[in-house]
């Protein structure tokens, strides 16, 4: 590499490193992370929204907070891995059948599995994913630990949840048009899939925190309405391709190392 | 039968048990793999103890300031020793040292002997010397001599003779000429101050020294008692002076241990895992149980909970390869509760990637079956080799092009035998094949079993090493309870058959077959029996060698009491000569991984490590021809310490 090239190349790593910083997290796949307040140190709070942009749509560094109520389609049914001892509301997961498909790192999915601790999961078949894994992974990707388990996910908010303290509940709805309009500009459908009065084992406060999952930008849209007193700092926010070769942690067990511990881990 | 776990470190479970069962039983605070160093070797005590004077006793420690033109030892240090058949005239007791009939004067000897535990057969007597001698202008007949002979049991052997060297380049001895001195004419130095060697005369003075490295002959893996004796004589008078110089004597393995290059390559710690309810669990690493190597011995396949490449903080087990650096086979994720029971890498080097390659049985997880898969690094493509329910598929053998795998297999769908453990082959094309049961005539068919396949390497894996119970194959229904030793060739179909063990309780295993290109392809076996099938020993499990081509069988090493080999593996650089081993040594208990070379009729064994337990080991060749072992132990081998906390890491030991 010649002098000139070096130093073109070097303006374009600060530029990226100034961008990510001003911006959001990123992965080697490509999605980018945004969240609703443009804060630099992405501290989770009530009303706030984090954004996951598929990269064949181009991002904006924006992300509405623009909360969904779900509790009109189908209440989710958890159902507790072979042999566990925690309740299905504490470590289980619900199948949900998406009226179309979504894709998570640019793989196809008809249906999802939600888990009682904070995420989804794209198993090849429902029978893939058991939804009980409880611990929270820092950076991503990490392969999860769960005894049946799909490593493509999204992390809307993993830790040790429970749905049982605050008698919570899950939904999942598709909306032809989604009342949330995607960051992309396009009148596109959705599908949410909501955490009701969700708990995190150790913290008062309820939780109601939701997924908007886009099919046609692919955007993934994270809300929290509310949040349990840890605000988020023992938990993982983010996205993670099967097996686990790529993964985007917006925040990663506290927010202030989330540039260099999450953006950069894949 | 308990096997290991670990397709590419296969053994016979119950041998290896009871070889554990032995170590321990004779474990004793010894260091490990010392051999008893020869006492005052180096003379730096200043003095001669340690060592018997024979003849006219005419010896001493010497140093530089006892020469009249100072004379350095070799290598550092202060003392050598020095045999003088000096001053002048001693004695007339004649002695025949060389056995040409002439006489010989003033014969000095010294020796000593030693016990001492040998990891390589032979075992090496190791010395710096220099002969000088005032005969080097005299007439032939006056052709002062000097020996070196080892004693084992009632058989001396000498293992260096040299004699003074002639100017005119004449001799008078049958031992060989020593180098001159770089005098070409008198320079009359003498040994002062050394009784009762003082006024010794060397006037050719002194040259350079000399380092040999020799043969113990009859020395065994093992206990060793040798004597050592290195004997100076005036030939044919007792007037004109010669010394030998002697330093630095030891007794070792190889010629150069410090060449061995002993190096822990896997270091790993473990990670804090969340665990239910709260709180953080600590999960040491386990590198293992399975591992291959690549041909050359500088990259390797293996199972591990390491979190090599970042992504594994959850300390589960996968599969990882490294060369150079770490990749993790991220085509195969596995979830907790699932498991990687063998691996075996294709061995070839294509492009950068030494192996290409790698055959996996895995089970995915708690709930899943164990299933062979085919991992291509290159291509980062994953294909899934068998696909069954309710049994296992195993231990797998990959060929050097990637696209043949052999594997025990208990699924019915594969064998047509029920759940009766039979070896199958898959061979890719544009897809993998149907498995192909070749074992199907065994009988009897419901009961018969195969073990531990191992394709050839330096084809397309044509042939298949293996153990069987079963008849039919090649001739009778083994004896042994475990099987006997066979190679299936794939095409022209045929079996070959390398052992007929005629006890129920012998035990073959760890078949291991070569790399060998063209019409040598397949043709060695190597194997570990206590069939004792030289009749030469005790049944101690020794390492044998079938060569096919002469249909001959040979006795590769031969183990003292209570101690034997628990695996061998074949080297793939096509020879048929290089092998690895891991070896119980009955003395102390410990494991000793290292490699041999074996010619057809006697083997060289230089050893890696010892250590306390070994957990399964591989070879591959560099381009230098030097075999490497590596190996899995969750031993502390280096120093300074690296492996504190006992986690079982892959090591690696170079031995030129």
């Amino acid at each position: 590499m010649n002098a000139k090239r070096l130093l073109v190349g070097i303006a374009l790593l600060v530029a990226a490193q100034a961008n990510a910083r001003n911006s959001g997290s990123f992965d080697i796949y490509g999605y980018v992370a945004y969240d609703s307040t443009g804060s630099l140190y992405h501290v989770l709070t009530p009303a706030m929204s984090v954004c996951f942009f598929d990269p064949r749509f181009p991002p904006v560094s924006s992300c509405s907070y623009n909360y969904v109520d779900a509790s009109g389609g189908t209440a989710l049914s958890l159902v507790a891995p072979k042999d566990a001892t925690a309740p299905a509301t504490d470590d289980g997961g619900a199948a949900v059948s998406l009226a179309a498909p979504f894709e998570l790192y640019g793989v196809s999915a008809n249906s999802l599995v939600a888990s009682s601790n904070g995420y989804l999961a794209a198993p090849a078949d429902a029978s893939s994913e058991d939804g009980g894994d409880f611990s929270q992974d820092c950076p991503l990707p990490a392969i999860a630990d769960n005894a049946v388990a799909t490593q493509a996910r999204i992390y809307v908010y993993h830790a040790d949840l429970d749905g049982g303290p605050n008698a919570g509940s899950m939904y999942a709805s598709y909306f032809a048009s989604c009342p949330r309009a995607s960051e992309s500009g396009l009148s596109e459908a959705c599908t949410v899939v909501q955490w009701r009065n969700w708990a995190l084992r150790g913290q008062s406060g309820a939780l109601n925190m939701e997924a908007v999952l886009y099919h046609t930008s692919f955007e993934i849209a994270l809300q929290y309405q509310t949040l349990d007193a840890s605000a988020g700092t023992i938990a993982t926010i983010g996205t993670q391709s099967n097996n686990a070769t790529s993964g985007n942690a917006y925040n990663c067990g506290g927010p202030a190392d989330r540039i260099f511990k999450s953006g950069f881990d894949s | 039968m308990i096997e290991r776990e670990n397709g590419a470190v296969v053994g016979n479970g119950s041998m290896r048990l009871k070889l554990w069962l032995l170590a321990l039983m004779l474990c004793v605070p010894l260091a490990r793999g010392a051999h008893a160093q020869v006492t005052n070797g180096n003379f730096e005590t200043g003095n001669l103890n340690g060592w018997t004077l024979g003849g006219q006793n005419h010896a001493a420690a010497v140093k530089s300031t006892n020469f009249s033109t100072a004379v350095n030892p070799p290598n550092g240090g202060t003392w050598f020793a020095a045999l003088s058949t000096g001053p002048g005239s001693l004695s007339n007791t004649t002695y025949n040292v060389d056995g040409n009939g002439v006489n010989d004067y003033d014969m000095t000897s010294m020796q000593q002997t030693v016990t001492f535990t040998a990891t390589t057969s032979p075992a090496m007597l190791i010395f710096d010397w220099n002969f000088a001698s005032s005969e080097e202008d005299q007439p032939d007949a006056y052709d002062d001599v000097f020996d070196v002979q080892t004693t084992v049991g009632a058989t001396t052997t000498k293992v260096l003779t040299g004699s003074a060297c002639k100017l005119d380049g004449g001799t008078g001895s049958p031992y060989p000429a020593a180098p001159c001195t770089p005098f070409a004419t008198a320079v009359n130095w003498t040994i002062t101050g050394a009784a009762p060697i003082t006024n010794t005369s060397l006037r050719f003075g002194v040259g350079n020294w000399h380092h040999a490295c020799v043969d113990i002959p009859g020395t065994v893996v093992g206990n060793n008692t040798v004597t050592i004796t290195f004997r100076v004589a005036d030939q044919n008078d007792n007037q004109y002076d010669s010394a030998l110089l002697l330093d630095n004597v030891s007794v070792a393995n190889t010629c150069d241990v410090a060449s061995s290059t002993l190096a822990q390559v896997t270091n790993s710690s473990g990670s804090n895992v969340q665990v239910k309810n709260g709180g953080i669990q600590f999960t040491p690493v386990d590198n293992g149980p399975a591992l291959s190597t690549d041909n050359t011995g500088t990259a390797f396949a293996f199972a591990s909970t390491g979190n090599y490449t970042a992504d594994n903080p959850n300390a589960l087990q996968q599969v990882f390869v490294y060369d150079a650096s770490y990749s993790r086979v991220t085509g195969l994720t596995i979830a907790a509760g699932g498991s990687v029971q063998g691996v075996s890498l294709s061995g070839t080097t294509v492009g950068a990637l030494h192996g290409r390659y790698v055959a996996i049985a895995a089970t995915l997880n708690s709930a899943a079956s164990q299933q062979i898969y085919r991992w291509d690094r290159q291509t980062s493509t994953l294909t899934q080799v068998t696909n069954t329910t309710g049994c296992a598929n195993k231990n797998p053998s990959i060929s050097s092009d990637g696209n043949r795998i052999a594997w025990e297999t208990t699924c019915s769908a594969y064998t047509g035998q029920g759940t009766t453990q039979k070896i199958v082959y898959s061979t890719f094309t544009t897809s993998w094949s149907a498995p192909v049961n070749f074992m199907s005539a065994g009988t009897p068919a419901a009961t018969c079993q195969g073990f531990e396949p191992h394709l050839s390497r330096g084809d397309t894996g044509n042939f298949i090493a293996l153990r069987s119970t079963c008849g039919g194959l090649s001739g009778a229904a083994p004896v042994a309870t475990n099987g006997d030793i066979f190679r299936y060739a794939i095409s022209p179909v045929g079996w070959k058959r390398m052992t007929t063990a005629t006890s129920a309780s012998t035990n073959n295993y760890s078949p291991s077959i070569d790399a060998a290109t063209a019409g040598n392809a397949g043709r060695y076996i190597y194997f570990i029996s206590d069939g004792d099938y030289s009749n030469v020993n005790a049944n101690e499990p020794e390492i044998y060698r079938y060569d096919v081509s002469s249909s001959t069988l040979a006795l590769v090493t031969q183990s003292p009491s209570n101690s034997g080999y628990v695996s061998v593996h074949q080297a793939a650089d096509g020879t048929g000569a290089l092998f690895s081993y891991e070896y119980v040594n009955g003395t102390d208990g410990d494991f000793e991984d290292g490699t041999g070379n074996f010619n057809g009729t006697s083997v060289t064994l230089k050893l890696g490590a010892s250590m306390t337990a070994s957990l399964g080991a591989d070879v591959g060749v560099d381009a230098g021809n030097v075999p490497t072992v590596v190996f899995l132990s969750n031993d502390d081998l280096m120093s300074p310490s690296q492996n504190a906390d006992g986690n079982t890491e892959v090591y690696s030991a170079r031995t030129p």
